[in-house]
């Protein structure tokens, strides 16, 4: 039976890698490797990934102020370090809203008076985590979407579905990350020889079947990157082997594809590899050669370009402070990456963060990247003990957020190609998926602290209708945590609905503000851009 | 053979599509045709499974004709055509899976004992179904593009090149020490060493272990302990770690003294000023041990010229480096 199939019928389908391959068999997927970004959008994706399952309410509300005593718990810890929780008073609307959607909430747990106090007011102790937001000035620039359905409450499945939309044990549609440095590769290619970037080894986008240049590439800590993207004559086995002449470079079908500069040996071997083309019978081999003619000639540009040179050249922190301007007295003090609350009974330092963050900078400054995802190293956000788990990922989802502002804020400042280094990237910061949320009245409450799979997602920087809160909490019927409420959604066949949004909706969305159209991607099980995060 | 009563279902169902044409668009939206007997199927089940199994669901069967057909009817798993009593569709539906679920609907009774009017079609109706399938409708064609070849695995990479390059771990990559602590420790040196994370312990490689694990991670290699398997995949990061891994093992097998793996035919110290021939005899034999393939002497002409002689003025020794990279890089060596 020969099915008359078409790409839009098969969204319905939840398929895994073998048919993945069917539909490329049907050329279903042919068009999205070629696509183009639209012009305007942001030429560059970081996706910072804060693992466990973090807290997002505990930050950015979600909720209405009239449910928050119902579902924050009672202002608690003043005696033994800075206070944890919030109340009504101290959810307030931080952005413009717009078009119809509601403004940008933000617990509030500093003193605006003076934010970098730690003082102990009526009972409560002032925690400057999360001021660096207002500090920047990035809530204006910043939008949230609530109640995403991950699909699933278990970690690696999670994982999975938060990087490409569908939830399960392997991917079933390449990571965003991919997705994009594949779709900005053509544009780009010549200047950014290292298109697709992991700073962490854990959680490696995964690309499918993306050609070998939307791969990511991991860039580990500067100290450690001459091994891999150097050919200088440190390492001794460059010596006598890497002189570099101007020649023509040829593409897979031996077109000439511009020049290259290319060491003899790396002809030698393109040549070799290229002289196969034709051989086999078989056009997933001739597919797996070219990969490998494509991706050798990547890294002889990435070598060619001494990209390990033009890091070091290339400053990390330019305009932050050594420490948070705001940052008052000791303990708070600890370094531009750094935090701490309570009586240092827990700290986070900030060298937890300089290699990735310092090579994120020197990554972006230098313009040689369309896509970095960081794997933020810090602190594991699985919990799982009850009140004191609360009281920890209440801090520690603060803390993580309050790093990422002053990250932000670096970026704001810093100019690359005429235009700030945030304007030009969409930031996503998500995870795996919450926490089953705390939950009573007055000082009776519950404080189920496991995996749930409905969770937020914060957009900022380039292409972001900054200043609003998409979607909630539904908690009605509640049980351990709340769902989605319905958001508007663009489907992929273009008709508008209104339903809770999925992980394949914020993939859906980033691939959007970056530039793509629907039809240039595709999820399986189906998808929409969620409406009001991109700049229109 | 097709079973007449269904086939005759099946074409009043379809002709909703011609009668849709006189009527109005409201009305025509509202009816669902079926595409095929498959479908058909399909659509008498719907009710009682697309809660489930629709749209948005994690596992979609019955979110579209082609969804049943790809995930169902063409699923050796749940469809054995031509036999009912071997297929788990039918199973499920009477109560009697044999895996995870052992019925469907789920909750309740099982969907062959739901009363009449809930049914949409009697399992004896889904079993005619089946009995009518043939082997042949499904499309059991070789995909004559289906991928043939992958790229080596980072043990597959690691443990080949090592044979091949005559390189041991104990030769070239540990080093022993004395310690204040123990009597004798053994260490991981070796230039971009090549160790899996998850590894037995039992050697101490501390000195390089971070750069171990992020080249193994760079390779694709698994680390199980933390739930990551190999990947195949032909990464940036894996050629480029290809790529310094040849150069680095060539030099020290190059160096390495009285190494036949590499050297059958020629002394790596004699240039071809002296021994072109034994260098072409040696390539040729270097052709055949790394890429399981005799060359033409083209060939061999071809990577003594555009290799060795390209690279021989920083010494015999570099362009044997050269030549061992060519040959460690070349895309029969990194393929399966």
């Amino acid at each position: 039976m020969k099915l008359d199939i078409t790409r839009r019928q098969l969204l319905g389908l939840g398929i895994g890698g073998a048919q993945l391959a069917l539909m490329n068999r049907f050329g279903l997927l042919e068009g999205r490797a070629h696509a183009a970004p639209r012009a305007g959008a942001p030429t560059r994706l970081l996706t910072l990934y804060l693992s466990g399952g973090y807290a997002p309410q505990y930050m950015w509300g979600g909720i209405t102020p009239e449910q928050v005593p119902s579902y924050i718990p009672p202002l608690q810890g003043a005696g033994v370090g800075e206070t944890a929780f919030y109340t009504a008073d101290d959810l307030i609307e931080v952005g413009a809203g717009g078009g119809g959607f509601n403004p940008l909430t933000v617990a509030r747990s500093w003193d605006p008076a003076d934010p970098g106090s730690r003082q102990t007011v009526n009972g409560r102790k002032y925690l400057p985590l999360g001021y660096s937001w207002q500090e920047h000035d990035l809530f204006g620039q910043t939008t949230v979407v609530h109640g995403i359905d991950q699909g699933t409450a278990a970690h690696a499945s999670g994982y999975v579905s938060a990087m490409c939309g569908v939830a399960g044990g392997e991917y079933r549609s390449p990571a965003m990350q991919c997705v994009v440095a594949n779709a900005l590769y053509e544009t780009t290619k010549d200047f950014r020889p290292l298109p697709c970037v992991a700073l962490d080894s854990r959680g490696m986008p995964v690309p499918l079947d993306l050609p070998s240049s939307s791969a990511p590439i991991y860039v580990p800590a500067l100290n450690s990157l001459r091994e891999s993207l150097s050919d200088d004559d440190m390492q001794s086995w460059w010596r006598g082997l890497n002189a570099r002449t101007e020649v023509e470079a040829k593409n897979w079908a031996g077109e000439i594809d511009g020049n290259a500069r290319r060491t003899l040996l790396e002809s030698a071997i393109l040549d070799a590899t290229r002289g196969l083309s034709g051989k086999s019978q078989s056009a997933g081999t001739e597919k797996h050669l070219k990969a490998l003619y494509d991706g050798f000639s990547d890294v002889s540009k990435v070598l060619a370009r001494d990209v390990v040179s033009v890091l070091n050249n290339t400053p990390g922190i330019e305009f932050l402070t050594e420490n948070p301007s705001f940052g008052g007295t000791q303990p708070y003090n600890m370094g531009p990456w750094g935090y701490t609350y309570g009586l240092a009974d827990e700290n986070v330092t900030s060298g937890a963060f300089d290699n990735v963050f310092d090579m994120a900078l020197r990554l972006m400054k230098a313009d040689l990247t369309s896509s970095i995802h960081l794997y933020m190293p810090q602190f594991y956000y699985d919990t799982h003990s009850g009140q004191p788990g609360h009281r920890r990922n209440y801090l520690n989802t603060r803390g993580g957020l309050d790093v990422i502002a002053r990250f932000l804020g670096e970026m704001k400042m810093t100019t690359v190609n005429g235009k700030s280094l945030l304007d030009d990237t969409l930031v996503v910061i998500f995870s795996e998926f919450s926490r089953t949320w705390a939950h009573g009245s007055g000082q009776d409450f519950y404080y189920n602290d496991d995996h749930w799979p409905y969770t937020s997602v914060t957009f900022a920087g380039g292409g972001v209708a900054g200043g609003r809160t998409i979607g909630g909490y539904d908690v009605e019927n509640f049980s351990l945590g709340p769902r989605g409420l319905p958001v508007g959604v663009r489907e992929e066949g273009g008709e508008q609905t209104t339903r809770p949004p999925r992980s394949a909706d914020i993939v859906a969305t980033v691939c959007s503000i970056m530039g793509l159209e629907l039809n240039d991607f595709f999820i399986p099980g189906g998808y929409g851009e969620i409406l009001g995060v991109r700049a229109s | 053979m097709r079973n007449t009563p269904l086939i005759v279902a099946f074409l009043a169902l379809t002709a909703c599509g011609a009668d849709a044409e006189n009527t109005t668009e409201t009305q025509s939206q509202s009816v669902e045709c079926a595409k095929t007997e498959s479908d058909f199927i399909r659509l008498k089940l719907a009710p009682n499974c697309v809660g489930c199994h629709g749209e948005g669901t994690s596992a979609p069967y019955f979110a579209s004709a082609e969804s049943f057909e790809g995930l169902i009817v063409q699923n050796p798993r749940f469809v054995v055509p031509g036999d009912p009593d071997n297929s788990e569709f039918v199973r499920l539906l009477e109560g009697n899976g044999t895996g995870a679920f052992t019925q469907m609907p789920t909750a309740g009774e099982p969907y062959a004992q739901l009363p009449a009017d809930q049914q949409g079609i009697s399992v004896q109706e889904v079993r005619q179904w089946i009995t009518g399938l043939s082997v042949g409708s499904r499309d059991t064609t070789p995909w004559r593009d289906a991928p043939t070849t992958r790229r080596l695995g980072a043990d597959e990479f690691r443990d080949s090149l090592m044979a091949l390059l005559g390189l041991t771990y104990e030769d070239d990559f540990f080093q022993s020490y004395s310690s204040n602590f123990e009597s004798q420790t053994v260490v991981l040196r070796g230039p971009l060493a090549l160790r899996a994370t998850d590894d037995a312990p039992g050697l101490h490689y501390v000195d390089q272990r971070s750069s171990v694990s992020r080249r193994w991670a760079a390779l694709g290699g698994a680390d199980w302990l933390n739930r990551k398997p190999r990947s195949y995949d032909i990464s940036p990061s894996f050629l480029q770690t290809v790529t310094q891994v040849s150069q680095a093992w060539c030099e020290l097998a190059v160096n390495k003294a009285d190494n036949t793996a590499l050297f059958r035919d020629v002394s790596p110290a004699q240039g071809s000023d002296v021994a072109a021939a034994e260098i072409k005899t040696n390539i040729a034999y270097l052709h055949l041990r790394f890429l399981a393939m005799p060359a033409t002497p083209a060939e061999v002409d071809a990577i003594f010229d555009d290799v060795f002689v390209a690279h021989e003025s920083a010494g015999p020794k570099t362009a044997w480096v050269a030549v061992c990279s060519y040959f460690v890089r070349h895309p029969l060596a990194l393929s399966l």
